[in-house]
């Protein structure tokens, strides 16, 4: 069970990396304006996850206590749901210029 | 090249631009034609720069031509170089300035140091050209201020009437949409300044 959960951690921190790259590649490709902030901010949220996942197997291989566990998992929860607001953000303003809103 | 306070204006909106620490331009005999530079920055430095930039043979052969550009990267600063007319536009920058935002600002500020200087500018009898239409009009501003961005705001604009409430709706799709995706200060310029122009 344990070599499972190592290996999920390995796949989540290859994607999260590809993500960083894809992230910080877009973001230099936009020009600005308000979509380009919301981006920066999704970059480092992106980020900051990625840190997170680094870290995730070391949480694991030093049987980090439950108490402290909690707190990742529900910090992580929190800046999940921060990240879905800007992308909810970047999506509804897209639509809207491009008149796609109902 | 004389210098008038439109010209002054375009280095101004340049110095305003994130990331752009200070600009000038200087001719071929190596003068400084004008400069907007932080006080921090030697004017003896400037000109040697100038002067030796000038000089140089290969800096000549580079930047020759309307549409030259040279871009030099450092680990610490970024150098931009436009030729206008017969002269040239040096920018400073920090490695942290958005290319795109600078190339479209400098598209703009070489389009704006090269609008001729006063009554020398138009030959004496000549017919002036008939007033171009508010579209055109709204063109020209979108063309000017977005430079290489500008093709979808054209595209905006070309998709709408001749009508006065058209063009408004237009100014204001064309304000969202650099308002979304390229500044918001340049939105409310651009959106002014066709405005102004319906208004009128």
């Amino acid at each position: 069970m344990q070599y499972v959960a190592y290996g999920l951690a390995a796949l989540a921190i290859v994607v999260m990396g590809t993500d960083v790259i894809l992230a910080i590649r877009l973001r230099r490709a936009i020009v600005g304006g308000e979509v380009g902030e919301k981006w920066g901010a999704l970059t480092v949220l992106v980020a900051f996850f990625f840190v997170g996942y680094l870290l995730s197997p070391l949480a694991l291989y030093y049987e980090l206590p439950a108490r402290y566990l909690n707190l990742l998992v529900f910090a992580v929860f929190l800046f999940g749901a921060v990240f879905v607001w800007v992308v909810i953000g970047i999506i509804r303003d897209t639509l809207s210029f491009l008149k796609l809103l109902k | 090249m004389d210098m008038t306070p439109t010209h002054q204006a375009a280095l101004q909106q340049l110095a305003a631009v994130p990331g752009v620490v200070g600009s000038m331009v200087f001719d071929r005999s190596g003068a400084v034609i004008t400069s907007a530079f932080p006080p921090v920055f030697d004017t003896a430095g400037l000109l040697q720069l100038a002067a030796e930039l000038s000089a140089d043979g290969y800096f000549q052969e580079w930047t020759a031509g309307e549409q030259a550009a040279l871009d030099l990267r450092y680990a610490d600063g970024h150098v931009s170089i436009r030729s206008v007319d017969a002269s040239w536009l040096l920018v400073l920058c920090t490695p942290q300035s958005n290319a795109q935002l600078l190339a479209m600002s400098l598209t703009q500020a070489v389009r704006r140091l090269r609008i001729p200087v006063g009554p020398a500018a138009a030959p004496r009898g000549a017919t002036p050209p008939p007033a171009a239409s508010p579209l055109d009009q709204l063109r020209a501003i979108v063309d000017g201020e977005l430079g290489e961005h500008a093709a979808q705001a054209l595209e905006i604009l070309g998709a709408a009437g001749t009508k006065r409430k058209d063009l408004l709706r237009a100014t204001s799709d064309v304000e969202k949409m650099v308002r979304l995706f390229i500044s918001k200060k340049k939105a409310e310029e651009i959106a002014e300044r066709m405005r102004e122009i319906l208004d009128a």
